[in-house]
């Protein structure tokens, strides 16, 4: 492995890392700049009438301590309601391991060079992993400069692995659409597959959550949604059973997309 | 106005407005199956009386009228997540009128045909106009006729009108889509500023009802999502005026971009 | 033969799709291409010239039969095949962001040896008259062609595969890609490229496979595939063509495509002169020129299935 090709992605891509980077920042911002808003203290009274379903379905969980302080308001309003957001950079990203360059020719040129079909996805995947954690350092740079400007006093070091638990996340969305690009080939079949997939997890999470004792509450468990829930990471910190999940289903959709990609016509 | 653009469009464009259609139709099943156990409704209906108004804000409803009711409930899940999901096609429509040819070099052959550059971005417009139209038409029948079939206690017109309600969001967004390709040209920097617009919008319609203040209520104001209207059929206080208003947006919006497409280079 | 063979191709079939849908690309194709000549890939849009070139980069897999370059399997040591290939698309995408100097950059990098590489690949443009400065959306399409055969051959390949090569190169510059071509066949290197110019592989190949609908049609030196048996014959005579010299001309197998127009006639003679000397004899003759068949003529022989010699 030679590094070129990682090399190469990152330079055409830190642009666009750093302008969501920059947006989603942005939006963080904004979020913590909101917070002096709330009367944190009406509110863990208002919700300590709460049966655990409802607060389930806000993605509160069960200790209110978490919700009812601005770093719970700003985990569970801003990552917790906007995870499907942070699913948007990853399939963009994902989606230029393959689709994008076999749609338009460039793979042709690039396969044509003394580099094997597996290192190309290696070396793109990991480039692309890297302007995940970018982007993700960049969002934790948004809260904290929010929590500057408006002088909010929150406590942003407990925000940080709610921000960082993204990263995993993320990772696990660009695999699975590395996988899908790598099955069907054909770019837009490969975008509406992935659009589909994560619409339906997002809605399988939401409705799960909003109808517990139904049949969509256990549906709602299949969804990769439903494990990165910001109010249980405040509480509880990185849940590596959840970690270890993501990493290593991301890292069976790698494998399957190298042995897919590596039998297949290329540009047909 | 020839019309054949129009035409040729809607030939190339229907399995697209039929996939999305089905797709989000699907999803509004899904929820209408799970509204039809009744308990669910009558918890949240139980709940949701005690609760002031501020905090319903928060999920989204601001009565508690909304979830008293089948189709209150049914709507305040659905079509929240209906507006965004179609936020996304209407966003591919909107790239599909004039940048994706603009890129690939095919607008050059177009235009070279004795056809107005008004005359084209209008048919195209249109033509996804109606596209957008159909997938929500789409969209609406099938979650109906579930529950028709299903025979829930609900007013299913209500269900029906409420979703045909976000159609407007989705011609804003293809509007704007279309104006930001005119004034961006290049693709990539039109995608990045529409999912800007778009997440934006999110963003301030979530944290405008979450918070309370004249900066909460701009940024509620500013966002097309707070405009889709399904919880005002609800509580039957729906005003075609708003409705009339983004489509007036909308229009203004699409003159707009005509304007600028025709005094613009092509393709450099 | 076969073993010191730059390209060796063995009965390759490439089928698309299956069942009722299933489109035969390539047919049994067996074709050797040797070490230091210049073979050129003839035949019409949709023939399999394409298919073949992106069955030997191992872009596609072929349905059956096999390739091999530097007598390495074309699918198992692709990489190493790559080493040393240079490569041009028919249709050549690049990153549009990136200047002309970046992309031979990030291709030198991944070849290896950047710095001679790249200052190759500056003595090549500055030949063809590239700035390699812009952007790769701002070149022309012949600037960005250019810049394709730059990439190509910036790291001295010893095989280079052009897929339609001077497609948008003006003619100034497809004098400079002859001239470029021929040295790098004196320097013992080889060539394979694809065409539907004919004076193009005329002037420059050595050898020229015919193709059509996935079928070798024929594989012949340029010099014997223009040594066939029929010229073009015209003749000027000085009071119009006689009637009995016309008919005398319709008449002989020898002569075909026969055309009449003022003093002027037209035909095609397949064989030997005497039998048409002696029927023009019948009138007077102003003048007399025999043409050879062009390469489109052969061309057209072999599409219709004449073939050579015809």
């Amino acid at each position: 492995m030679t590094g070129a090709v990682f090399i190469e992605i990152f330079k055409q891509t830190w642009k666009q890392m750093l302008a969501w980077g920059l947006g989603l920042a942005a939006l963080a911002m904004l979020v913590v700049l909101m917070v002096p808003l709330f009367d944190m203290q009406d509110m863990k009274t208002l919700l300590e009438s709460f049966p655990p379903f409802i607060l389930a379905m806000i993605g509160v969980g069960r200790d209110l301590e978490v919700f009812a302080t601005n770093e719970g308001f700003v985990a569970i309003g801003f990552f917790g309601k906007s995870a499907l957001i942070f699913a948007v950079y990853p399939v963009v990203m994902g989606m230029r391991i393959t689709a994008e360059e076999e749609d338009n020719g460039i793979m042709d040129v690039l396969l044509s060079l003394p580099v094997s079909r597996a290192q190309v996805l290696v070396e793109k995947f990991l480039a692309y992993c890297v302007s995940i954690v970018g982007v993700v350092a960049l969002i934790y740079l948004g809260v904290g400069i929010g929590d500057s400007l408006g002088n909010v006093g929150l406590d942003v070091g407990r925000l940080t692995e709610v921000t960082f638990y993204l990263i995993p996340l993320m990772i696990f969305v660009m695999a699975a659409t590395m996988l899908v690009a790598a099955l069907a080939r054909r770019r837009m079949v490969a975008l509406g597959v992935i659009t589909a997939f994560v619409v339906a997890s997002f809605s399988l999470q939401t409705i799960g959550l909003a109808a517990e004792g139904t049949v969509a509450e256990p549906l709602g468990t299949v969804s990769f949604f439903s494990y990165y829930n910001a109010g249980d990471i405040l509480r509880e910190g990185f849940i590596w059973p959840h970690i270890a999940g993501y990493i290593a289903l991301s890292l069976v959709m790698l494998g399957a997309s190298l042995v897919r990609y590596e039998r297949r016509d290329v540009g047909v | 106005m020839s019309g054949i653009i129009i035409g040729n469009t809607l030939r190339t464009a229907w399995k697209q407005m039929l996939y999305w259609g089905l797709g989000l139709g699907l999803l509004g099943m899904y929820i209408v199956f799970i509204a039809s156990n009744s308990d669910i409704v009558q918890g949240y209906a139980d709940l949701f009386e005690s609760l002031p108004p501020a905090l319903l804000t928060a999920f989204g409803a601001s009565s508690a009228e909304f979830f008293r009711t089948t189709e209150g409930w049914v709507v305040t899940i659905l079509v929240s997540e209906l507006a965004l999901f179609l936020s996304v096609y209407a966003v591919l429509a909107g790239l599909a009128i004039s940048a994706n040819e603009e890129q690939s070099g095919i607008l050059d052959v177009v235009l070279s045909l004795p056809i107005s550059r008004r005359a084209f971005l209008l048919e195209k417009w249109l033509a996804y106009a109606l596209l957008a139209f159909g997938t929500v038409l789409i969209s609406a029948l099938l979650p109906t006729l579930t529950a028709i079939g299903l025979g829930i206690d609900a007013d299913i017109g209500i269900i029906f009108a409420s979703i045909l309600a976000v159609y407007p969001s989705a011609l804003i967004v293809i509007t704007v889509t279309v104006l930001l390709s005119t004034l961006f040209r290049r693709r990539i920097a039109a995608i990045g500023a529409v999912a800007a617009f778009v997440i934006g919008s999110y963003m301030s319609s979530i944290v405008g009802s979450s918070a309370s203040g004249p900066i909460a209520d701009l940024l509620e104001t500013l966002s097309y999502f707070s405009h889709v209207g399904g919880e005002s059929i609800v509580s039957g206080e729906y005003e075609p005026g708003g409705t009339l208003a983004l489509l007036v947006a909308a229009g203004l919006g699409f003159a707009l971009s005509a304007h600028l497409f025709d005094r613009r280079d092509i393709g450099t | 033969m076969a073993a010191s063979s730059v390209i060796d191709i063995k009965g390759l079939s490439k089928i698309y799709g299956s069942g009722s849908k299933a489109t035969v690309a390539l047919d049994k194709l067996t074709l050797q291409v040797q070490p230091g000549e210049i073979f050129g890939y003839l035949g019409p849009n949709g023939a399999g010239k394409t298919t073949t070139i992106r069955v030997l980069l191992d872009l596609i897999r072929p349905s059956s039969g096999s390739a091999s370059i530097f007598g390495m399997d074309a699918r198992q040591q692709s990489v190493e095949i790559h080493q040393r290939i240079g490569f041009l698309p028919g249709e050549l995408s690049l990153w549009q962001g990136r200047s002309g100097a970046q992309v031979i950059h990030y291709i030198a990098s991944v070849r290896g040896d950047i710095k001679s590489i790249v200052k190759q690949a500056e003595e090549l443009a500055a030949r063809l008259k590239l700035d390699i400065s812009k952007k790769v959306r701002d070149l022309s399409s012949g600037n960005k062609r250019k810049l394709g055969l730059v990439i190509a051959m910036m790291h001295s390949p010893d095989l280079l595969i052009l897929d339609e090569p001077t497609n948008g190169l003006d003619p100034l510059v497809q004098q400079t890609f002859h001239e470029l071509m021929n040295e790098f066949r004196d320097k013992g290197k080889t060539v394979f490229l694809s065409s539907h110019v004919l004076s193009e592989v005329q002037a420059i190949c050595d050898r020229v496979g015919i193709l059509r609908d996935g079928d070798l049609k024929a594989v012949q030196s340029v010099d014997a595939l223009t040594d066939v048996k029929f010229r073009w014959v015209h003749v000027q005579f000085r009071d119009g063509v006689p009637a009995e010299v016309a008919q005398g001309l319709r008449n002989l197998p020898a002569v075909s495509e026969f055309n009449a127009d003022g003093p002027h006639a037209r035909m095609r003679l397949q064989g030997d002169f005497d039998p048409l000397l002696r029927t023009l004899g019948a009138g007077y003759v102003e003048q007399l020129h025999v043409e050879e068949p062009t390469l489109e003529d052969i061309f057209l022989a072999y599409y219709s299935g004449e073939g050579a010699g015809a």
